[in-house]
């Protein structure tokens, strides 16, 4: 009989035509070993998956977009900066959201506040070089002329440095002649010529202070303003997309008077109040709106950080399924990516503006537990009861989707297994936090010898759901089954009752058959014999189904 | 062009390539939603390429900053995704390349102390083993690039065979034979390492 090759395989695992045939299905149903061939690639596929993923968190994904912007336009700012005004460019529309312009107007504010320092301190060099350009502008740049200045500016300077000068710092350089160089004449042209460059530039800072980024909606407002508040703060950009009708702008305008009447500092303008400020503005300067875009279009309001003050308390307490507090569990309002961490006492307070979200608790050793909650009123509580977790979620359950075969494992007694085969040495602060609460070590009152076996039968473990086939998972089964025989405790020896139920069962995940299956059963069975913990009890009899239920391949 | 003319209601997958024709005439708000919208994806691409979240977060940032710049060439009817991966793949290339010459530090640290993150941990991270991620990204470093490209656009980005042969500019049938070498290797190295361990 002929094996399928890789690429069949491959081609049949990613269900490609080539790895269709009929010929290739029935060389599986027939072939064990090109099924286990299969089951391996597919566990390697999605353990690589697995090992690959990484999310960030929402939160890095809402200001994502804001920050490719602010790239893009930092390598664009450079050749930009001089048509700044020119709005009919339609890649300059960039610039015109709040956020834009405000982190122009902090750079125009650096160019500025350095050229008046220019202007100022260093006047006298400044109004020569504007001299020397006036002068002889036409004919070269100003470089050439600083450094070679007209004869008569350096006749001059001489003859001012002989009159004032002790003759030891007679012959002076280049640059002193430049420096020396007075230029009476030129200094009324050059130095508006030079305030009208500083001007503008200036201008647009201080145009750009009040929309500042500041999305937080401070809202000083009461609960029942609140609510609108939110509305308008998700309804504004559409509007001002919409270039606001008269009315809408009007009823902006109602709404922002109402909530800022006790008059806040400009640079600590609502959210809202940016995109409404900035139209209020516009029809100041232009009376009807100039450029609708800079009417803090979608863009800007999305890319901005989330709000933050002004907002709702929402705590609350996330409690495992027997009512104790669930620590360091990482609690996520997913919709909006606020996330904060539950304290010893499963204690957690996240801020959020009004609404309603999706909350997602995460702990090790749980389920992730994933709710809506609405945040309202002045503060907000909800309980949060997490779910155990079963052993063989592992990635599948993170990733999504269920496997065929090989499905890993996820071993949360690892750490404490660990710490039992090396007691003296400190499990580390990070071991610690990720630990289920309350930590348990089934393996606490054995030998050392004990203890020995019970981690080399762990390390069996966590090769072979690395590496899932059926030799390791059979090793991982045997090396439990030694370490069973040292171990005393009830809970040691149900821990290792459960780790070679746990190997059965994957071993017969791998390719089932009428032996594998009353081997996975029978070692389920030995685990409820004993003192199994409720976790993996629960397990255990979740496995015993599926192996009751699933396929037995030919008896 | 108004603004109302090309303001593409957002969320619509209908709209994809309006959405990149408007970014195209110099749409922020549309060359935004489309960041939004695939910012998730070329992250993973990145990160599976770079296995650390500073790179990973540099590359995502500019992959999309390449394709602002090369937009313009970009037919609005193809489909985006495979392009995107194509430039992250491509950055990740030159990224290694520049490594090798000058080699970095292990960059494991960074992973360690993910918290630089505001969000607390990963769901996929947080709820397997550490070391067993280890060790498959480990296997999956000692391969070659292309296939390491090749096994992150399968089972990362879930692309089809199609779709990987325009990310990867070659035949589809390179793709599955390049695909199932790849995995072939990445098996014998977790065996060779097991072997090691």
């Amino acid at each position: 009989m002929k094996h399928l090759t890789d690429e069949q395989l491959s081609a049949r695992l990613d269900q490609q035509p080539a790895g269709r045939s009929e010929e290739i299905e029935r060389h599986l149903t027939e072939c064990a070993q090109c099924r286990n061939a299969l089951a391996t690639l597919t566990a390697q596929d999605r353990f690589l998956g697995a090992a690959l993923a990484h999310d960030p968190g929402d939160e890095y994904f809402t200001t994502f977009a804001a920050r490719v912007e602010d790239r893009l336009r930092a390598e664009s700012l450079r050749g930009a900066q001089a048509r700044l005004g020119h709005d009919q460019a339609p890649w300059l529309r960039w610039f015109q959201a709040p956020r834009r312009i405000a982190w122009i107007g902090a750079v125009a504010t650096v160019v500025a506040g350095a050229a008046i320092v220019i202007v100022t301190s260093r006047d006298d060099r400044v109004t020569t070089i504007s001299a020397l350009e006036v002068r002889s502008a036409p004919q070269s740049t100003p470089t050439d002329q600083v450094a070679t200045p007209p004869t008569s500016v350096r006749e001059e300077a001489d003859s001012r440095s002989l009159a004032s000068a002790p003759p030891a710092t007679r012959a002076p350089s280049r640059d002193d002649a430049v420096a020396l160089a007075p230029a009476p004449p030129a200094e009324p042209g050059a130095s508006p010529a030079r305030m009208r460059q500083v001007g503008p530039t200036a201008q647009r800072g201080a145009d750009a202070r009040p929309p500042e980024p500041a999305p937080a909606a401070p809202a000083p407002e009461g609960q029942s303003q609140g609510h609108r508040v939110m509305k308008r703060n998700y309804a504004q950009p559409l509007e001002a997309d919409k270039n606001l009708a008269a009315n809408e702008a009007k009823k902006v305008d109602e709404d922002r008077q109402e909530s800022s009447a006790p008059a806040p500092a400009p640079a600590t303008l609502q959210a809202r109040d940016a995109a409404g400020s900035m139209t209020e503005k516009e029809k100041a300067s232009t009376g009807g709106g100039r450029a609708p875009g800079f009417a803090a279009p979608p863009v800007a309001s999305g890319l901005a950080a989330a709000p933050r003050a002004g907002e709702v308390q929402l705590c609350g307490q996330v409690v495992d399924p027997d009512g104790r507090p669930v620590a360091h569990a990482s609690v996520m309002l997913v919709t909006i990516g606020r996330t904060t961490t539950s304290s010893d006492a499963g204690a957690f307070c996240l801020s959020a503006p009004e609404g309603s979200f999706e909350l997602s608790v995460m702990a090790v050793g749980f389920q992730t537990s994933r709710m809506q909650v609405r945040v309202a009123g002045e503060r907000s509580d909800v309980r949060v009861t997490m779910g155990a977790v079963s052993v063989l979620d592992g990635v599948a359950k993170s990733t999504g989707g269920r496997l065929d075969a090989g499905e890993p494992v996820k071993l949360n007694t690892t750490t404490g297994a660990k710490s039992a085969a090396k007691p003296a040495a400190p499990a580390p602060a990070k071991d610690q936090a990720k630990a289920k609460t309350p930590p348990v070590d089934p393996f606490a009152g054995e030998s050392k010898a004990a203890t020995g076996l019970a981690a080399t039968a762990m390390e069996a473990t966590r090769f072979a759901s690395t590496y899932p086939t059926i030799p390791t998972w059979e090793k991982a089964a045997k090396a439990w089954g030694s370490a069973n025989t040292a171990l005393k405790t009830p809970a040691g020896r149900s821990e290792a009752f459960y780790r070679i139920a746990q190997a059965k069962l994957m071993v017969w995940r791998q390719y089932p058959n009428v032996a594998r299956k009353n081997e996975a059963l029978s070692a389920g069975l030995a685990v409820l014999a004993g003192t199994p913990t409720l976790a993996q009890r629960k397990d255990v009899m979740r496995w015993m189904t599926e192996v009751r239920s699933g396929p037995i391949g030919r008896d | 062009m108004s603004e109302a003319q090309r303001r593409i209601p957002s969320g619509d997958p209908a709209a994809e390539p309006d959405l990149i024709r408007a970014a195209q005439k110099g749409d922020a708000a549309a060359f935004a939603e489309l960041v939004r919208r695939y910012q998730r994806a070329v992250y993973r691409t990145a990160y599976a390429l770079t296995r650390n979240a500073a790179d990973a977060d540099d590359l995502a940032q500019e992959a999309f900053v390449r394709a602002y710049r090369a937009l313009g060439r970009f037919r609005p009817d193809e489909p985006l995704h495979p392009w995107l991966s194509r430039i992250v793949t491509n950055l990740a290339f030159s990224l290694f390349r520049s490594r090798k010459r000058r080699p970095e530090t292990p960059l494991e640290p960074l992973l360690e102390s993910g918290r630089q993150w505001s969000v607390d941990d990963d769901p996929a991270k947080s709820a397997e083993d550490e070391e067993r991620r280890r060790h498959m990204q480990n296997a999956f470093a000692e391969l070659k690039p292309e296939h390491q490209a090749v096994l992150t656009l399968r089972v990362v980005q879930d692309l089809s065979y199609d779709e990987m042969a325009k990310a990867l500019g070659v035949p589809v049938g390179t793709v599955m034979s390049r695909l199932s070498r790849a995995r072939s290797e990445l098996k014998a190295r977790l065996g060779l390492r097991s072997a090691e361990s």
